[in-house]
């Protein structure tokens, strides 16, 4: 009887921590980072990581301080889809990835991610994204992908122009920021760039010992 | 360039970093890596070419836990000495083999 009480005791916290850690259902798992969707208890992190000195001017706020109200509007607001990227083991959360403005009509999409400061410099939160793309082409009969960035945040992946997207437009001295305007570009990955060449980036993470 | 041609070409920081370059040539990124460059830092590598940098790293032999990913391996020359180590322990370990 005492076993029974201690089972349902382990069980209800484990249940609570479940909980704490947020949605459990829809999980996108890579072999190191893990994707699940975003609950009301990821708020305020979101909301410091999106407002921390290195994200201001690149996410959508531009410098600007929403209130916390406005910000959880603005979260859910054109989403089509959006996931936390949690860490390898011990799980915490690392980013959001996002699918936004979608086009269903003419198969297009957004996508943006954010990915906290400290993981950086990490290799595995690019399997969060790249598990993301996947999960959009399989879900939506989607022709493209686009990112928009300016172009000072454009170094953080523009490698990638040419092989696995392709700038599709830009819009001259666009944004300003730190005294000067800067170009807004937008990027775009077709189906078949992904089958052809990005899924490939994403297997590179399952054959890593 | 394949794996084998690269690793056997390996004689020097130098080679290390031509093979780096090289590999990275081929995956479609433009970086020159010299001694003494921090991948990110120095050639200003993006996100997927660290991941092609990783993979290339891990086709010659070292091994890298991406979940506990050290990142001074984005250092090319504390990348190339990690190489420099696990190639003397692989020899020590044939000679002992043989020998033994």
């Amino acid at each position: 009887m005492r076993q029974d009480s201690n089972l349902h005791l382990a069980s209800s916290r484990d249940h609570t921590i479940q909980l704490d850690n947020g949605i459990q259902g829809c999980v996108l798992q890579g072999k190191y980072a893990r994707l699940r969707p975003l609950a009301q208890n990821d708020y305020a992190y979101f909301y410091d990581l999106s407002l921390s000195a290195q994200n201001n001017a690149r996410w959508r706020y531009r410098g600007s301080t929403p209130s916390p109200e406005r910000f959880v509007t603005d979260l859910w607001n054109g989403v089509q889809a959006q996931f936390v990227i949690e860490t390898p083991e011990p799980r915490t959360r690392a980013g959001l990835v996002v699918a936004y403005n979608a086009d269903l009509a003419n198969g297009t999409v957004y996508l943006a991610a954010l990915i906290d400061n400290k993981y950086h410099r990490q290799v595995w939160p690019m399997e969060g994204v790249l598990l993301f793309v996947n999960y959009l082409w399989q879900n939506w009969n989607f022709r493209k992908i686009y990112a928009e960035t300016p172009e000072f945040s454009a170094s953080q992946f523009s490698s990638g122009a040419g092989k696995y997207f392709v700038e599709e437009g830009r819009l001259r001295e666009h944004q300003f920021f730190q005294g000067r305007y800067w170009d807004y570009i937008i990027y775009s990955m077709t189906r078949e760039l992904w089958q052809e060449k990005g899924i490939a980036e994403l297997q590179k993470f399952g054959c890593m010992e | 360039m394949t794996t084998n041609q690269s690793f056997d070409s390996i004689e020097s920081l130098e080679s290390f970093c031509a093979s780096v370059s090289c590999t990275l040539s081929s995956d479609g990124f433009a970086v020159s890596v010299q001694p003494g460059d921090h991948l990110v830092d120095d050639t200003g590598a993006d996100s997927l070419t660290v991941l092609s940098y990783v993979s290339h790293l891990q086709s010659i032999g070292i091994s890298i836990d991406l979940s506990a990913f050290d990142t001074r391996l984005l250092n090319i020359d504390f990348a190339y000495q990690t190489w420099l180590k696990i190639i003397a322990a692989q020899h020590q370990k044939g000679y002992a083999y043989e020998t033994g």
